[in-house]
C-alpha cells in the first residue's frame, strides 16, 4: 500500500460529455505512485473515456488532472506526456506493417532517439519478460491474440513509461489466452510502474489492485481496497454488478 | 488481298510500322510520367485533406485541394487537355510535356481520392496507438498509416494507371502522335482500317495485361509478408 504518499496523479471534478450525453459527471481520484488501480463497472459507465483522459486521447470539458504537480491544461507537449503515460488497448493495435521487433523499437528510436542497437537490446529483454523472445522477426498477423497483447505490452514498456493504462486488455482474447496476459500484468505490479486497468476480470482485479474504482453512470460510485469493494461494500448497485459478472455468463 | 499482303502494305511498305513504334514510344512516355506526376500530386493532396479531416487545420490548403478536385473530376479529360494546350500552355511548344501535365493533373485528382479513402480506412486504433507512444501526428501518418493505406489501395491505383494509359489515346487531339494517332495515320494512307486499328488495340491490350500482372505480383508479395 502506497496510499500514505502524496498522490502522483490527482483528478478533481472531471467532466466530459459527447453532445447531450454526459459520460463523465464529476470524478475525483488520487493515484499513488507505483500503485495498481483497477476500474470496474457496467458497460457505458465511462471507464474508457475516463482512462483516455490520462493520456489526453480525450480532453475533458472541465475539471483537472494533476500529474506530479503539473496541471494537464498547462501541458504544451502532449506527445511528451504520452511518452510517459503508455497505453495498452483492447484490440492490441500493433502495427501490421512492422515486424514485432520494429513495433517495439519504433517509438524508442524515433521519439526517444535511442540508437537502434540499444533499442533492440531493450526489446529483446522485454520480449523475454513477456515470454516471446522467439517472435522478434515475425509480423503481428502470425501471432495469437494473447501473443499480440503481450507484444503490445512490451511495446508500451519500451518507452519506459511511469504510468501504464490498460483498457480491457483481455476482452478481445479467447478464454485460454487470458491467463498469459494477466500474468504479464501481474508481474509488472510492484515494479514501480503505476498502472490503471479497466477490466472485467474480477479475480484478477481483486488480486492485483491496491485500489478499485467502481464506475457507474459517469461517476465513481465507490472506491477502496479490493477487500472493501468485493466483500464489504453493501452498495446494491455494486453487489448486483458483481453477482452478475461472477455468476452470469461472460457478458458485461 | 491476302492477309500477308495486307500486313505488308500496312506495316512494312514505306516503313509504316515506324508510325506505330514512335506513337507507342510517346504513349509510354506520356502515360509513365503522367502517372508519376499523378501519384505525387495525388498523394500530397490526400495527405493535406486527411490532415484537415483529423485536425481541422490547413483550412486554406484544404479548400484549394477541394476546388481542384471538383474542377478536375467534374470535367471531361478531353476538354481538360484542350484547355491546357490551347489556353493554359499556349506558349509552350512541347506537346508531350503539355500532355504529361494535363494527364498528370487529371490522374492526380483520382489518385487523391483513392489514397484518402485508404487513409480513412485504416483503423483509428492505429493512430491512437502511435500517438499514445508519444509520436506526433506526422510521424504516425508516414510510418504507420500511409504504408497500410497504400497497400490497401494498390488495386485501385493499378486500375487508375490502366485508365490513364487508355485515356492518353486522345492525345492526337493536340496534334501529338501517340499510338492511336500513329495507327490512324496508317489508316489514312492505306485506306485500310482493320490492320492498323486492330494492331493498335492489341498493343494496348498487351500493355494493360502487363500492368495488371505487375499489380498481382506486388499484391502477392505484400500479402505473403503480413497476412
Ligand atoms: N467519441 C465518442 N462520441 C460519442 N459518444 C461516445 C464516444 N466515446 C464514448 N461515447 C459514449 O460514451 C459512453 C461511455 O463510453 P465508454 O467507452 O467510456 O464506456 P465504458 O465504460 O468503457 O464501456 P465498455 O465497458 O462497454 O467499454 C457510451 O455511451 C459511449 O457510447
Ligand atoms: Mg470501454
Amino acid at each position: 500500500m502506497k496510499d500514505d504518499k502524496t498522490p502522483m496523479i490527482t483528478v478533481r471534478g472531471l467532466k466530459k460529455s459527447f453532445g447531450d450525453l454526459n459520460v463523465l459527471s464529476g470524478i475525483d481520484v488520487d493515484v499513488a505512485e507505483g500503485s495498481v488501480v483497477s476500474i470496474i463497472g457496467p458497460s457505458g459507465s465511462g471507464k474508457s473515456t475516463f482512462l483516455r483522459c490520462f493520456n489526453m486521447l480525450e480532453t475533458p470539458d472541465s475539471g483537472t488532472i494533476t500529474y506530479r504537480g503539473k496541471d494537464y491544461s498547462e501541458i504544451n507537449d502532449v506527445a511528451f506526456l504520452r511518452a510517459n503515460v503508455g497505453m495498452v488497448f483492447q484490440q492490441f493495435n500493433l502495427f501490421p506493417n512492422m515486424k514485432v521487433m520494429e513495433n517495439i523499437i519504433w517509438a524508442p528510436v524515433k521519439i526517444r532517439k535511442q540508437s537502434k542497437a540499444e533499442a533492440r537490446k531493450n526489446a529483446i529483454r522485454l520480449l523475454g519478460e513477456v515470454g516471446l523472445e522467439d517472435k522478434a522477426d515475425v509480423y503481428p498477423a502470425m501471432l495469437s491474440g494473447g501473443q499480440k497483447q503481450r507484444v503490445a505490452i512490451a511495446r508500451a514498456l519500451a518507452m519506459e513509461p511511469e504510468v501504464l493504462l490498460f483498457d480491457e486488455p483481455t476482452s478481445a482474447l479467447d478464454p485460454e489466452m487470458i491467463g498469459e496476459v494477466l500474468n504479464v500484468i501481474k508481474d509488472l505490479a510492484g515494479t514501480g510502474i503505476t498502472m490503471l486497468i479497466v477490466t472485467h476480470e474480477m479475480n484478477f482485479a481483486r488480486q492485483v489492485s491496491d485500489k478499485v474504482l467502481f464506475m457507474d453512470g459517469g461517476t465513481i460510485l465507490e472506491s477502496g481496497t479490493p477487500e472493501y469493494i468485493f466483500s464489504e461494500s453493501t452498495n446494491p448497485r455494486i453487489k448486483a454488478f458483481l453477482s452478475k459478472v461472477i455468476n452470469g455468463p461472460k457478458n458485461e | 488481298m491476302s492477309f500477308a499482303d495486307k500486313f505488308s502494305q500496312n506495316f512494312l511498305e514505306n516503313d509504316r510500322y515506324v508510325y506505330l513504334l514512335r506513337g507507342l514510344g510517346n504513349t509510354i512516355v506520356i502515360a509513365f510520367f503522367a502517372l508519376i506526376l499523378g501519384l505525387i500530386i495525388g498523394f500530397v493532396v490526400a495527405v493535406i485533406r486527411s490532415f484537415h479531416d483529423k485536425t481541422g487545420k490547413l483550412k486554406i490548403l484544404n479548400a484549394i485541394c477541394h476546388i481542384y478536385l471538383t474542377l478536375w473530376r467534374g470535367t471531361p479529360t478531353m476538354v481538360q487537355i484542350l484547355i491546357m494546350y490551347y489556353i493554359v500552355f499556349v506558349t509552350v511548344n512541347n506537346k508531350i510535356l503539355v500532355a504529361i501535365i494535363a494527364f498528370g493533373l487529371n490522374s492526380a485528382a483520382y489518385v487523391a481520392e483513392i489514397v484518402r479513402g485508404g487513409i480513412m480506412a485504416v483503423d483509428t486504433g492505429q493512430f491512437e496507438a502511435g500517438l499514445s507512444l508519444g509520436a506526433h501526428y506526422n510521424l504516425v501518418m508516414f510510418d504507420v498509416i500511409i504504408p497500410q493505406a497504400l497497400k490497401a489501395v494498390i488495386p485501385a491505383l493499378s486500375n487508375e494507371a490502366i485508365t490513364l494509359l487508355k485515356e492518353t489515346s486522345i492525345s492526337g487531339y493536340i496534334g501529338l502522335m501517340d499510338l492511336t494517332k500513329g495507327a490512324d495515320i496508317i489508316r489514312s494512307q492505306t485506306y485500310e482500317a482493320m490492320m492498323p486499328l486492330i494492331g493498335c488495340a492489341l498493343i494496348y491490350l498487351v500493355m494493360v495485361f502487363g500492368l495488371s500482372q505487375v499489380t498481382k505480383m506486388l499484391e502477392g508479395r505484400l500479402r505473403r509478408d503480413e497476412r
